[in-house]
């Protein structure tokens, strides 16, 4: 039985072993909001992590009216099974020892249904025009190039700027300060994220530590790899925003082209693929029909690698972002 | 656990059964009853109440709910997924942030017909119960 709140947070996070990393932490917001709470309106204070015997009396009767954490993780697995986009068909069983192969693989386990016959090729490859995610990402890449430079320019300016001034009494605060926006920005993505690329992600902001002095929390920022990977993504995201914006404008770009051209030309007698100046290029009639045919595949061939990169970005994010079960 | 009291009138496994059939039963129960409960309180207080406040809220109205505190957080979160509530985080002077729920217009639309259905269950229960009274 844990004596204190954060024995209780650790035994939960034992219990949720092998869950998705994005519940286990909305898990532990939860529980640490409403526990300290409970500790504050009893008379005890909210950053203590004492073992004394009155307080941890009243913590074994806090935690009981709260449930075990073995109960509280039954619980967040079975509201899991609400949620409006099911991306996991079975829930994760609960881990009765931390680390557990079985349960891991379990959690992996594919939906129910999906041995069914799957549909014709030809539905899966032009049924991509009518899916939302695809559009979603498209929107996703678009919007990375400019999310993009800004995470760029506020980790290079917030790190060379804590650098410069680390060795004056005003460093240390604006290192704070740049930290905490890190987090925040670290978490405004993954909502994006979240929205636009369908992927669960953490619903609640990091957890912060509670107890230990003014110094004790700056070591535990800069000494958390999770600072320092978040960081790495949000410097990533420059490059990768703009081979995600290039890679959607020039798909959908040269898409488009092929199917206006014909229409284009007919109307106008010119198509403005010019060689110089004065002379350019008219397309033959009988390849025009398969110029617009041509632009249709073209289209839906770079919905498909959107949705694809979509999900591929989606992932590696979570591992940046979010913190791996333990 | 009282219920495994000295006096009780069957053995040790029975009393074991007859336990653990009662947590099955209140677990399989509370699942749409304590949602409803959540949507009629947040409705009902017409402002924005972090997830402690309700669970002391909750408390107050007859023994308090039948289920632990912890279990209707994930109960809040999965609301919110639905639409029926949203919530926005705001730091406390007191310890960690808090999380404020406060009910939608589709949670306000939605209550009308859960308690509906609430009224229906209750009285069909309530009757078949009356009838096999000892």
């Amino acid at each position: 039985m844990a004596e204190n709140v954060e024995r209780y947070l650790r035994e939960l996070q034992t219990a949720l072993a092998g869950a998705d990393p994005a519940l286990i932490q909305d898990a532990l917001f939860d529980a640490e909001e409403h526990l300290r709470s409970e500790m504050v309106a009893r008379g005890f204070a909210a950053v203590s992590g004492g073992t004394a015997p009155a307080e941890a009396a009243a913590f074994a009767a806090v935690a009981e009216a709260y449930g075990s954490p073995q109960e509280v993780a039954t619980a967040y697995l079975d509201a899991q099974e609400f949620k409006p986009y099911a991306t996991t068909g079975r829930r994760a069983p609960i881990a009765t020892t931390p680390g557990d192969p079985d349960a891991v693989a379990t959690a992996q386990a594919v939906p129910p249904g999906e041995a069914a016959a799957s549909p014709p090729w030809w539905k899966l490859f032009f049924g991509v025009v009518t899916d939302a995610s695809a559009y979603k990402a498209l929107f996703y890449m678009l919007l990375s190039l400019g999310t993009g430079i800004a995470y760029f320019t506020v980790v290079v300016t917030g790190l060379s700027t804590s650098a410069g001034l680390i060795i004056l009494i005003i460093g240390i605060p604006f290192l704070l300060l740049f930290l905490g926006v890190v987090r925040g920005l670290s978490f405004l993505e993954g909502r994006l994220i979240e929205t636009l690329l369908e992927t669960r992600m953490p619903r609640r902001p990091r957890p912060e530590i509670q107890s230990g002095g003014f110094f004790q929390r700056i070591l535990f920022w800069v000494t958390d790899g999770r600072t320092w990977l978040a960081m790495a993504f949000m410097v990533l995201m420059l490059p990768l925003g703009i081979c995600y914006f290039s890679i959607v404008v020039s798909g959908f770009g040269a898409a488009l082209w092929m199917i206006a051209v014909p229409f284009v030309q007919l109307a106008t007698g010119h198509t403005y693929v010019n060689y110089d100046s004065l002379q350019e290029f008219i397309f033959p009639v009988w390849s025009l029909p398969l110029m617009v045919i041509g632009g249709a595949l073209l289209f839906v061939i770079s919905l498909h690698i959107i949705r694809l990169i979509g999900r591929g970005h989606a992932a590696f994010a979570k591992v940046m972002l979010v913190r791996p079960a333990k | 656990m009282t219920e495994a009291s000295t006096d009780a009138p069957f053995s040790g496994e029975e009393t074991t059964v007859i336990a653990a059939s009662v947590r099955k039963f209140q677990k399989e129960l509370s699942a749409g009853i304590v949602s409803l409960a959540l949507l009629a309180l947040l409705a009902r207080a017409g402002q924005a109440l972090y997830g402690y406040q309700i669970a002391k809220d909750l408390e107050a109205f007859a023994d308090g709910p039948p289920v632990k505190q912890g279990t209707l957080y994930p109960v809040l979160r999965s609301l919110e997924a639905s639409g029926l509530l949203v919530s926005r985080v705001e730091p406390s002077v007191s310890g960690p942030p808090r999380r404020y729920y406060s009910v939608t217009d589709a949670g306000r639309q939605a209550l009308g017909p859960w308690q509906d259905t609430w009224n229906r269950t209750r009285e069909f229960i309530d009757a078949v119960l009356e009838e096999y009274r000892g």
